[in-house]
């Protein structure tokens, strides 16, 4: 197990510089290290805290900065279950935990039985968050941790997040947002401290694959997973989406990774790689990621 | 939709493709197996020809390759 404090003043390795995912030094600015001592003594303040754990960025760093400020004892990161999230996210939240020695708890989440969520419409993560703090926030109460919080940070808050409501009517807290980090200070905090997320892609649920009322089905997010999986065998890296019409994939990538992908050849690997997870016919889509891009085709502001 | 203002464009780059549209994306299925859209100069170009006449997503359909050399190889 790493501890934080042995790692706490590390330096980021030569390969700090990550373009695809905006992020051009993992040297954190001085606003960012101010950001992050407070949020040191904002987790002082809140005593103890349940955090709404990913194993993304954001609930990563969140969680290892609770740990080394408040201790294993007055930490509990929480896994919500669920179709919707993937499977190898899920490893890489497991991994991380275990190696920072975060205290973790995984429970099931049903947004799948609630019909509102599953008609996907606009504010379809509203139905999903107010499923998720449903079953975490009486979590934090049984166990006498003070705040429940998760890892929304500033650029989140300017986006369509509908989930935010959820979270604003269980008092579920983003100290993250609230202390203006925004996630290119988080990667660079996040590398500069050794944790291994600092450049990994974002990685939204499953759900954000699947056009606005499109029908929210396990079959379909286990096709996305399936195809998203196997294009990452490949060797694709960065931002990678495939976003699902259907009998079409309708795949995304960074601007690094379209600029490969797109030679012939190698688009074909593409192809079949898509046509093995179950899709009839795949496109590559020119514009290349872009993050929420179904809310654009679903005439949402984002 | 201008399309067929968008058809001329998409000629004049010298792309011999089929256009679908499904809601505001357009999909591009080329003809020939090598359609050049790995020149990112030609991509930011149809990507700006369909942006201006609305579409939100411009992409471009992987065909078989060995469906692309029929087509291909078929007499014009």
């Amino acid at each position: 197990m790493i501890t934080l404090a042995s790692i706490g003043t590390q330096q980021a390795g030569a390969n700090a510089e990550v373009d695809s995912q905006g992020v051009t030094s993992a040297v954190p600015s001085a606003e960012a290290r101010i950001r992050e001592s407070a949020l040191v003594d904002w987790l002082r303040n809140a005593g103890s805290v349940l955090i709404g754990f990913s194993g993304g960025v954001d609930s990563t760093y969140l969680a290892c900065l609770a740990l080394s400020t408040l201790g294993r004892s007055r930490v509990l990161a929480v896994i919500g279950r669920s179709a919707s999230y993937p499977l190898e996210q899920w490893q890489r939240a497991r991994s991380i935990a275990d190696q920072f020695g975060i205290p973790v708890l995984e429970l099931d989440t049903h947004e799948s039985s609630d019909p509102r969520y599953v008609a996907n419409p606009a504010n379809r993560c509203y139905f999903c968050k107010q499923e998720l703090w449903s079953v975490l926030v009486p979590v934090a109460k049984e166990r006498g941790l003070a705040v429940v919080c998760d890892g929304t940070n500033a650029d989140d808050t300017a986006g369509h997040r509908p989930g935010t409501q959820a979270a604003r009517e269980r008092e579920v807290r983003s100290p993250l947002a609230e202390l203006g980090f925004s996630k290119t200070d988080i990667r660079a905090l996040s590398a500069q401290r050794g944790i291994p997320t600092w450049s990994a892609p974002s990685s939204p649920c499953l759900a954000s694959r699947l056009p606005y009322g499109t029908a929210v089905t396990a079959e379909r997010l286990a096709q996305v997973e399936r195809a998203e999986r196997a294009i990452r065998e490949l060797g694709v890296g960065g931002d990678l989406r495939v976003r699902h019409h259907g009998d079409l994939a309708r795949i995304e990538l960074g601007s690094t990774e379209l600029e490969r992908w797109l030679i012939p050849e190698r688009a074909q690997a593409i192809r079949r790689a898509a046509i093995g997870a179950g899709y009839t016919r795949v496109a590559i889509d020119l514009w290349g990621f872009r993050s929420g891009s179904l809310n654009v085709l679903g005439g949402v502001r984002a | 939709m201008p399309i067929a203002s968008l058809r001329e464009r998409l000629v004049e780059l010298s792309l011999d493709v089929e256009i679908e549209i499904r809601d505001r994306q357009l999909i591009l299925i080329p003809r020939g197996r090598d359609a050049a859209f790995h020149d990112s100069g030609v991509r930011q170009e149809v990507v700006e020809i369909a942006r201006s006449v609305g579409f939100t997503h411009v992409s471009v359909e992987i065909i078989d390759a060995d469906h692309a050399s029929l087509r291909c190889d078929q007499p014009a």
